[in-house]
């Protein structure tokens, strides 16, 4: 699978804000077909390096390319329209749009010209893949965390994303959700989708992951294959090493 | 295109339609009529402007810049250039579309405290303009407009016929927003209003659909402003008032924002409220102020959802074997 073409190329991008360098100098690549897992410590650039390359916030340095595409100039929504599609860290809907609606904004909108919308069956199909078992009809606003994170799941999904970039979408989940959430993430990989996650879980991000890197400080400080990156000095030294204690499992996410 | 729940809806609005069209036949009294035109007048405002700020969520206050400028463009028409007030209603949309690119265009680009600042300024700017050039304006004395008039009749002393008029222009506001709400740009809207990071991840990009509404609703409040001008017979820089800011926003926030009737139910307390005291001068603001206030704290989503409330509720009572709805 290494071998396959990148689809997303990141090259030595930068974010500052004000003296900070919340990403610096970061260079990867993601390749066509795999699941590639990012951890790193708390702060250490993970969700800002995603909102670099879907433009929520532009970069500062560096350029990135999507499909052969050069995307550092473009604006979200032209990222969508490529092939981008994303979640938040924290569950994000649109509160006062019902599920269907919520769904069908991502078919509406997420391809360029189609304006025709999701097609009803589509919004059953999507919530049934990602196992959200509600009236479509139930405004957004009404449903638990855990639903919420489903529907953003679902909205992502309905833009027909080439790239799924995932920011730790087990967090705050019980072992038995996150379990859910894991099968759902492989469910979407062999159906042809690239999958980007950021997993603070050591565990998962091994067990689903082609290829992990890790980054600290906005660096990259390891990459490779699952087995390389967890016997990897500096990696157990910032960052295994003090999760281990915790079991692997640390609760950055829950913020 | 409409759903299930509006063409259950549909007896009642055409009843309605009817109804607001007997009006005139039904008030003889000519200066209720007038309150009923101006409420009309108002409805017109605040439900374009509820279109940018309730469904769009662009808090700004230009939607009264747009009222103005159609006033003005209708009144420098006729005066100056002795356009008709019927030629003149089209120069005032016109005029306002133009002034809804200048100030939107820069404006819509900023979000919040940002927004209502900027296009505070523009109101400003706009105003100082009227001032400076008080040979087409008039100044503090304002412009005297003329009557719309049809063939050799002037619409002075019928007030009915300014009625049908305004009453068509409200309809359409209604209608149009209610089309917007339901098109794939009213999705767009509301999707943005929601989240706007969610919504441009999703492919939609908020600062096309909000120059969009923007847009159409500084149309028809240009419209509604030459039409003011005609119908009061003069146009002068009150019109820039900020007490006329705070009753608009006010007519949107108690009726109920983003909601479709609320912010016509807001245009008639407001206005009749300002005609009830209007032996209290310069105290109204502060009665209006004290208004907003009462509402935001008894009914905070509007009185038109107020009312919805209300109204599930004594149903639920009616039927005391359903479960009733857990009060919120
Ligand atoms: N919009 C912003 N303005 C200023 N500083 C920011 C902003 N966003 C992030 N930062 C800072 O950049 C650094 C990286 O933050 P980021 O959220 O990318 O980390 P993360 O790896 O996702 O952390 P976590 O595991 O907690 O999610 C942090 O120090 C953070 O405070
Ligand atoms: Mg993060």
């Amino acid at each position: 699978m290494q071998e396959a073409m990148p689809l997303l190329e990141v090259k030595n991008v930068s974010r500052y804000f004000g003296s900070l360098a919340a990403v610096d100098d970061l260079s990867f690549e993601v390749c066509q077909g795999e699941v590639f897992g990012i951890a790193g410590p708390n702060g250490s650039g993970k969700t800002t390096a995603i909102n670099v390359i879907t433009q929520i916030i532009p970069p500062s340095k560096g350029e990135i390319f999507f499909d052969g595409h050069p995307i550092h100039r473009l604006k979200s929504h032209d990222i969508c329209h490529l092939g981008i599609a994303r979640t938040f860290q924290q569950p994000t809907v649109f509160e006062t749009m019902s599920i269907a609606d919520n769904i069908s904004v991502g078919g509406t909108f997420g391809k360029k010209g189609a304006r025709d919308g999701a097609a009803e069956a589509e919004i059953c199909r999507l919530l049934d893949f990602v196992g959200l078992d509600k009236d479509p009809d139930t405004p957004a606003k009404k449903l638990i965390v855990n639903d919420k994170k489903k529907l953003m799941l679902a909205v992502a999904l309905a833009t027909n994303p080439k790239l799924l970039i995932l920011d730790e979408p087990c967090a705050g989940l019980t072992t038995v959700e996150s379990k859910e959430i894991i099968n759902l993430i492989k469910k979407v990989n062999d159906l042809g989708t690239t999958v980007m996650l950021i997993e603070h879980n050591m565990q998962v991000l091994m067990n689903i992951s082609d290829r992990v890197m890790i980054i600290d400080h906005g660096t990259k400080l390891c990459q490779g294959t699952p087995d390389f990156v967890c016997c990897d000095a500096r990696v157990i030294e910032t960052y295994l090493g003090r999760n281990s204690v915790k079991g692997g499992k640390t609760f950055a996410g829950a913020e | 295109m409409l759903t299930k729940s509006s063409n259950k809806m549909r007896p009642v609005y055409i009843v309605l339609v009817i109804l607001l069209l007997l009006v005139p036949l039904i008030i003889r009294d000519d200066y209720l009529m007038h309150l009923i035109i101006m409420t009309c007048v108002w409805g017109i405002v605040a439900t374009n402007w509820n279109l940018t700020l309730g469904y769009g969520g662009m808090f700004h206050i230009a939607q009264l810049t747009f009222f103005a400028v159609g006033g003005y463009a209708s009144g420098i028409g006729a005066v100056t250039f002795g356009a008709s007030p019927w030629l003149g209603l089209l120069i005032g949309g016109a005029a306002a579309m133009a002034a809804s690119l200048v100030i939107g265009l820069p404006s819509l680009r900023v979000k919040g405290i940002y927004l209502i600042l900027l296009t505070y300024a523009f109101h400003n700017g706009v105003s100082e303009l009227v001032n400076h050039f008080r040979d087409y304006t008039g100044g503090s004395m304002g412009l005297l407009v003329p009557a719309f008039e049809a063939g050799s009749v002037s619409f002075v002393t019928h007030p009915s016929y300014y009625y049908y008029m305004v009453l068509p222009l409200l309809l359409f506001s209604i209608i149009s927003t209610r089309l917007i709400e339901k098109s794939f740009i009213g999705k767009a809207l509301m999707a943005t209003r929601d989240s706007e990071v969610l919504a441009s991840v999703s492919g939609i990009n908020p600062y096309k659909y909000k120059l969009v509404t923007f847009i159409t609703a500084a149309f028809i409040s240009g419209i509604a402003g030459a039409f003011y001008a005609s119908y009061l017979g003069v146009i002068g820089p009150e019109i820039f008032s900020f007490s006329l800011i705070v009753n608009g926003l006010g007519m949107i926030v108690i009726g109920g924002m983003g909601t479709l009737f609320g912010p016509i139910a807001g245009s008639f307390i407001i206005t009749f409220f300002m005609e009830v005291f209007s032996s209290l001068e310069d105290f109204r603001p502060i009665l209006v102020g004290a208004v907003i206030i009462l509402a935001l704290l008894y009914a905070p989503n509007g009185v038109v959802n107020y009312l919805g409330e209300m109204l599930a509720k004594i149903k639920s009572r009616k039927l005391p074997g359903q479960a009733r709805e857990s009060g919120e």
